[in-house]
């Protein structure tokens, strides 16, 4: 009897410490996109500035990730926590409610700003690329995050040259103007996603350093800006937990903001 | 012939409005009307009785014998019986006129003599100079000057008085009749102004008759008559007979050119018009020569390139058989100044316009976009600021700061974020400094920003609804409007047909917010709404020295974002509206001559207005001009200050030689420059007499007729002085014309019973 309350307590302790592993397992907490956030008060009022989240195919992966699609990294709860500071930060006139939108039909020109999370997963058909050219031209705007390594770099890559074939991918100086739109950002250090706080590690892959960089159109005006080895949607997404560190956010915020003031002023 | 038939002049009937003097209401007379053209239908048409009808037609039927009586002739009977009948019955009602006519010698009527030198041609041994006097002292001042204080006014590049028609020589420069009207209004603001008579050929006019200019006029109701004097037609020749451009501009700008064309005897026929800037083509059209009494205008936009001293040529390639070729080419000149005008854009919040409006004015670089904009509560992001000291402090709050920008735009900014001294300085921006202010669509813009109570409302083109809620993020249809189609800042085609597909192509607008009515004197170019609801889009106006403009939305950046990225419908938009918010802002220093081009002749004034930072008159400046000859030489001459004209000096000189003459001019206070501007003319001999300068009646014509007036010509001129007391300006009294002593209707009576008696003699007893 005792033995086997032994064994009982044992297989109740591995439960617990499994569960427990599992909601730390990055975006595994949140099995349906709409489940994490509730959807916030007036979602539906007509705004200047919508967060809008862009949905494109990825490649050929299988499970979760491929059911679910990596598009939807941190969504809807890291858009509408992102949203919540900028409307306290800014005086920008923004929608609660973000807006999802994709490359297959021509409603993405009404949304001048667009973010894509985990691009180095993204496989774009040549005409999505095209019409992100186009959509880049007439001046909307861009900002990639969440994808680290040398692998998803080079998938990222890849899907841009489909988009710009001629326009190189650069690094955005310190002293660029999308650094001082709003804050004055002279440190750009890397911000980590949630992972950190179970692996103790600041990066992903072999991610190692942060790079701030850039798709610049022919006036000199950032048309993409890509966060690599960074994650800012987990920065937005954990803002409210206690053991993610605040400057992490703080920081996200203070870039985000710049990024946006930046394309609604250049 | 017309007076004697219906009793009044013509121009009763045109101005007056048509009423019932007996006070009976005039559905009984349409009642009485009816009722006896129905018993008169009875009368002639009711079937006679059975009895009555010949043996063979007793068993007809009623509608049978109806039939019988309903002829045609009867019909025609009827039809002058019931005429009768009506104008008996409408006479009795006593129609009548209401006309408001001026009262006697309690009005000032203003005559306007074109003092340009085209006056002084010569048809049948006399003048059109002579021909104006003659008919002003024989026949139309003695008349005019018995009822009304008469002021004589010699036309040149204003309006001067004169003590009598005599003093004026034909000497002056070519005239600007727009400006001397707009001028006039203004001068006359505070007196009874009954009305206008401007004599003159049309011919030598410098300046286009804008629907701006005359908006000032017709906001007080004063009708312009003209008096249309010179030949209309000339014979197998064409002319350039005018080209008009602006005389200054900034580097990098673009002109529109209006040249006129007239011809005769060649009407139909193609002809190549080329258009040259310092002797490189930048423009060449194929064109269908106009008909032979209305000449041709054709306007031609170009870019004006770096700055200096530039000489446009408009030419016409010679015409199979045309004898005269020397009026083929016309020549003006155009000073192109290196300084670019800076336009002060203040923004509350991030908002798309913004970027787009910016990245519009960045890729044509003719001015220089400076941008404030409120990115947080307590930060304001600048763009553009010549260095970091440049609005460090916000909005400016010295008018020495604010005045040397050229134009204001305001976004989407709550009035009350100015202070009341910031709103004065704004106004005195448009008003004295002659600036332009653009005031865009917002959820904090316009009459949601409650401008509607701020100084700056009365400035505006529109008036604004008091209260919120005016703003709506809905998208909405920008359409252009018949003065849109006018416009130079609505042009997005120089083909008007294409130019108006365009609009109708364009995308929604993101948003949209309702204004008020347009003020008298605005022009609205775009209207959005329903169409039965239409309400002013965009709309401009001058105000004061300056102008303003109201663009009531906040979304036009989809025509970015929903065209093609190779479109520039966004970018060509935004940059003629701002081109024409601050091109014709004044400088500290600027002058203007009396005439660019000289034919002929070397007499000219140079005007020269000097202000200071805070632009306030200044009168102590030493101003000198320093004019440099086409030989090489260089002459200095000093300008005298002009008295009763606060900061304005003036330099009478002449020159004898053809060609360019380049002046600079300086204003010195002690040894302080306070500015400086140049000014380019040219002498052209042995170019005039090439050109026909016929009358312009056209220009005469709509002159008139848009201000309320009529257009005569010296065989009626007679009439003038008698059609000038009906007018709604000035101190008028409500006066009746009866109508039924009118030999007209007396005529019409017996015409209609004589007709009656004739026919049924004619056609035997009905």
């Amino acid at each position: 009897m005792r033995y086997s309350k032994r064994i009982l307590i044992v297989i109740v302790l591995f439960l617990m410490v499994g569960v427990a592993a599992l909601g730390f397992q990055r975006r595994m907490r949140f099995p349906n996109p709409e489940d994490d956030a509730p959807i916030p008060e007036n979602p539906d009022e007509k705004t200047e500035f919508v967060f809008a989240r862009l949905e494109y195919p990825q490649l050929n992966v299988g499970g979760y990730w491929g059911r679910r699609g990596s598009w939807t990294t941190d969504y809807p709860k890291a858009d509408r926590q992102f949203v919540i500071g900028l409307k306290r930060l800014s005086r920008i006139h923004a929608r609660s409610k973000e807006e999802v939108v994709s490359l297959d039909d021509d409603r993405i020109f009404n949304y001048p700003w667009v973010y894509a999370v985990e691009v180095g997963h993204w496989d774009l058909t040549q005409e999505q690329a095209n019409r992100l050219r186009e959509y880049l031209l007439r001046g909307g705007f861009l900002m990639v995050d969440d994808f680290h390594g040398s692998y998803e770099w080079e998938v990222f890559a890849a899907g841009m040259s489909k988009v710009f074939p001629d326009r190189p991918i650069v690094d955005v100086p310190a002293d660029d103007p999308i650094n001082r739109s709003v804050y004055e950002i002279t440190d750009r250090f890397q911000l980590p996603g949630i992972q950190y706080l179970y692996t103790g590690r600041e990066w992903e892959y072999d991610g190692y350093d942060a790079r701030w960089r850039g798709v610049y159109d022919d006036k000199g005006r950032i048309m993409v800006a890509i966060c690599h080895n960074s994650d800012l949607g987990d920065a937005w997404e954990h803002a409210d937990e206690p053991q993610y560190p605040e400057k992490w956010t703080s920081q996200a915020y203070r870039l985000t903001l710049n990024y946006i003031v930046y394309a609604m002023t250049h | 012939m017309f007076e004697w038939l219906f009793q009044y002049p013509r121009i009763v009937f045109d101005k007056g409005t048509f009423t019932f003097l007996s006070g009976w209401p005039a559905w009984l007379l349409v009642t009485l009307i009816v009722l006896a053209a129905g018993v008169l239908a009875w009368r002639l048409f009711w079937p006679e009785a059975i009895e009555a009808l010949p043996r063979e037609q007793r068993n007809f039927s009623f509608a049978d014998r109806l039939r019988l009586r309903l002829t045609p002739k009867g019909i025609v009977v009827w039809a002058l019986q019931a005429s009768f009948a009506a104008l008996v019955l409408f006479l009795l009602w006593r129609p009548g006129l209401e006309i408001s006519a001026l009262r006697s010698q309690q009005n000032m009527i203003a005559v306007l003599v074109d003092d340009s030198g085209s006056m002084l041609e010569s048809e049948n041994g006399e003048t059109r100079l002579a021909l104006a006097k003659r008919l002003l002292s024989e026949q139309i001042l003695p008349e005019l000057t018995d009822r009304f204080a008469v002021k004589v006014y010699a036309v040149g590049s204003r309006a001067n008085p004169v003590a009598g028609i005599n003093e004026i020589s034909g000497a002056g420069a070519a005239s600007q009749l727009g400006e001397s009207l707009a001028q006039l209004s203004r001068d006359t603001a505070n007196l009874p102004l009954g009305g206008v008579l401007l004599v003159s050929d049309g011919a030598d006019n410098r300046q286009a008759i804008s629907a701006e200019l005359l908006s000032e006029v017709r906001a007080r109701r004063v009708p312009v008559h003209t008096l249309g004097l010179g030949r209309t037609a000339m014979e197998r020749d064409v002319e350039v007979e005018d080209l008009r451009v602006a005389p200054r501009t900034f580097a990098s700008a673009k002109l529109s050119a209006q040249v006129r064309i007239r011809q005769g005897g060649f009407g139909g026929k193609a002809a190549r018009l080329t258009l040259k800037l310092d002797g490189n083509v930048v423009a060449n059209r194929e064109l269908l020569l106009p008909d032979d009494a209305r000449p041709r205008i054709e306007e031609i936009t170009f870019p004006v390139g770096d700055a200096g001293a530039k000489v446009l040529e408009a030419s016409i390639e010679a015409v199979e058989g045309e004898q005269n070729l020397s009026n083929n080419l016309r020549r003006q000149l155009i000073n192109v100044d290196p300084d670019k005008p800076r336009i002060l854009y203040v923004e509350g919040e991030p908002r798309w316009e913004m970027k787009f409006i910016r990245r519009a004015m960045e890729e044509e670089q003719t001015i220089e976009l400076v941008s404030m904009l409120r990115t947080t509560q307590n930060k304001i992001y600048r763009q553009g600021v010549r260095d970091g000291k440049e609005l460090e402090d916000g909005f400016p709050l010295r008018a020495e700061d604010l005045f040397g920008f050229s134009g204001i735009v305001i976004g989407t900014v709550e009035s009350n974020w100015f202070t009341p001294a910031q709103l004065e300085l704004i106004k005195r921006f448009v008003d004295e400094r002659g600036g332009g202010l653009l005031m865009l669509g917002g959820r904090d813009g316009l009459g949601d920003g409650a401008y509607a109570l701020s100084p700056l409302e009365p400035l505006l083109p529109v008036s604004l609804p008091a209260g919120s809620n005016s703003f709506t993020r809905n998208p909405a249809k920008a359409f252009l409007t018949a003065r849109g189609e006018e416009s130079l800042i609505t042009r997005l085609n120089d083909d008007s047909a294409e130019n108006r597909k365009q609009w109708d192509q364009l995308p929604e607008l993101a948003d949209s917010q309702r204004v008020g009515d347009p003020r008298p004197g605005a022009t609205v170019l775009l209207e959005t709404g329903q169409a039965n609801r239409r309400t002013p889009l965009l709309a401009t106006q001058r105000f004061g020295y300056g102008r303003t403009a109201v663009f009531a939305t906040g979304g036009s950046w989809k025509w970015q974002m929903l065209l093609d990225h190779r479109d520039e419908t966004h970018e060509i938009f935004w940059r003629q509206l701002l081109r024409w918010l601050v091109t014709d802002s004044p400088r500290q220093v600027s002058s203007e001559l009396s005439d660019q081009i000289l034919f002929d002749r070397g007499d000219l004034t140079l005007t020269t207005r000097v202000r200071d930072k805070k632009w306030i008159a200044v009168n102590d400046a030493t101003v000198t001009a320093r004019v440099s000859q086409p030989n090489g030489a260089t002459i200095e001459q000093r300008l005298e200050p002009v008295s009763g004209q606060s900061g304005e000096y003036r330099l009478q000189t002449s020159v004898t030689s053809p060609g360019t003459y380049i002046t600079e001019i300086v204003a010195m206070r002690g040894s302080e420059e306070v500015g400086r501007d140049s000014i380019t003319f040219r002498r052209e001999d042995g170019v005039a007499e090439a050109f026909g300068r016929v009358q312009n009646r056209p220009l005469l014509q709509a002159l008139s007729q848009r201000t309320g007036g009529n257009y005569y010509t010296a065989d009626d001129a007679s009439k003038i002085a008698s059609d000038m007391t009906y007018s709604e300006a000035g101190l008028t009294i409500r006066e009746t014309r009866d109508l039924w002593p009118m030999p007209v209707f007396f005529l019409l009576l017996l015409a209609l019973k004589s007709a009656e008696w004739l026919l049924r003699r004619r056609w035997g007893a009905l």
